[in-house]
């Protein structure tokens, strides 16, 4: 898995358009990102990343692309 | 454990709250939104001067009701986290309400979402031992009475509610294979901070009513990982296969975590119960109130193995396997 897969995992989960997040986004960037769209986020990366991220909490408080990106690759999901 | 659950009977709070409501409250909340997530399309709550004690009361008595002679019962286990006062406890105060034996055992138990499996383990202990034989195990909350009307992770959910359960000896060991679990590192991610003693002796504290802080992230990152290793857990200390168990009563914490739980297993949704949808979430009281609306829509009846899983504030998490027997 690759970094670009983890923002397609993001922008879909938060439903946004095609190119508007990046590994540079926040929280604060978009509406959709609040509080029930980070829920989105945990359970899309649960669903699609292969393995089991229940045990990684912090993602729960990850409140940006980067801070996701760090988190997976110190668990070696990337 | 040779003991049955003889009779469940439930309570809710008296005001029905719709999500138009909160909508009134909160022009900006996206109700959408947050009903996908909980699925909770109606709330339970109590009235003025309605509290959580009332409503285990108004449980209790309707299962009284059924009953040729209540002196039968002489044990008492009310599970709450909204007693009356924080003394006496709150079993005295439905002891004398109910008309119950003064020579009878009774306990208040501070247990919130895993709260009746804890209270079934305990009752059932009780009745095993010998100490007791009849235990009326009741469950009663109030927690919208802790949450502000602009809380938008959790007024959405919570309801209140109450249940009663008779546990009764039995001939055959209908419940077992209890698995419990404690992990306090989860304790600030659903907590209410004040009124109670670590706020009273702080020496800077000012009085602020109680108010319910949850962290839902937090919590639900817990419940994605513990709640099936819990499921696990029951079905490898009974030997037992998943296909082998008629139904999975969860806690009912929202739509969300039931989702997940149903992808995790790999399970069809009819081997799941859920009833959020017009009840929420009433803590302790979500699996009693299950068990007691499968048993009438006939998606149980005697003789099912029901796998149930009770799991949250604590955090705090229990498991047991019923065989239905009435």
């Amino acid at each position: 898995m690759i970094v670009d897969d983890i923002l397609k995992i993001i922008s879909t989960a938060l439903e946004l358009k095609e190119g508007a997040l990046s590994i540079d986004s926040n929280m604060d960037d978009f509406e959709s990102w609040d509080s029930l769209g980070h829920l989105s986020i945990l359970v899309a990366l649960d669903k699609d990343i292969d393995g089991n991220i229940s045990g990684i909490s912090e993602l729960a408080t990850a409140d940006s692309v980067s801070k996701i990106v760090e988190i997976l690759k110190q668990y070696d999901f990337l | 454990m040779k003991v049955a659950i003889k009779s469940i009977t439930f309570s809710l709070g008296s005001i029905v709250e719709d999500n138009n409501v909160l909508k009134e409250d909160n022009p900006d909340w996206d109700i959408d939104a947050i009903v996908a997530k909980t699925g909770v399309e109606k709330r339970r709550l109590s009235s003025d001067g309605e509290t959580a004690v009332d409503l285990a009361i108004r449980a209790g008595a309707k299962l009284l009701e059924k009953l040729d002679d209540i002196s039968v019962i002489d044990g008492i286990v009310f599970v709450t986290q909204s007693p009356d006062y924080f003394l006496p406890s709150s079993c005295c105060i439905i002891q004398e309400k109910l008309g119950l034996r003064t020579d009878s055992y009774a306990v208040d138990l501070n247990q919130g979402c895993s709260g009746y499996i804890y209270g079934l383990a305990h009752a059932g202990s009780l009745i095993e031992s010998g100490l007791l034989n009849n235990v009326l195990l009741l469950t009663a909350d109030t927690y919208s009475r802790y949450i502000s009307k602009t809380d938008r992770t959790s007024r959405p959910l919570f309801s209140d509610g109450a249940s009663a359960s008779l546990i009764t000896r039995s001939d055959e060991s209908s419940i077992s294979d209890f698995i419990f679990g404690t992990d306090g590192s989860g304790a600030n991610n659903l907590i209410v901070e004040s009124g109670a003693m670590r706020d009273i002796c702080n020496p800077t504290h000012n009085y602020t009513p109680p108010e319910l802080k949850m962290n839902g992230a937090n919590i639900f990152m817990f419940t994605l990982g513990q709640v099936p290793k819990g499921i696990g857990a029951i079905l490898a200390k009974s030997g037992l296969s998943l296909d082998q168990i008629d139904l999975i009563v969860p806690h009912q914490a929202s739509k969300l975590v039931l989702d997940n739980l149903v992808r995790k297993l790999g399970i069809k949704e009819e081997k799941i119960y859920r009833n959020y949808k017009d009840k929420g979430n009433t803590v302790s009281s979500t699996i009693p109130i299950a068990l007691s609306q499968a048993r009438d829509e006939g998606r149980i009846k005697e003789g099912s193995l029901v796998l149930s899983i009770a799991f949250g504030v604590g955090y705090s998490w229990a498991g047991c396997l019923i065989k239905v027997s009435h």
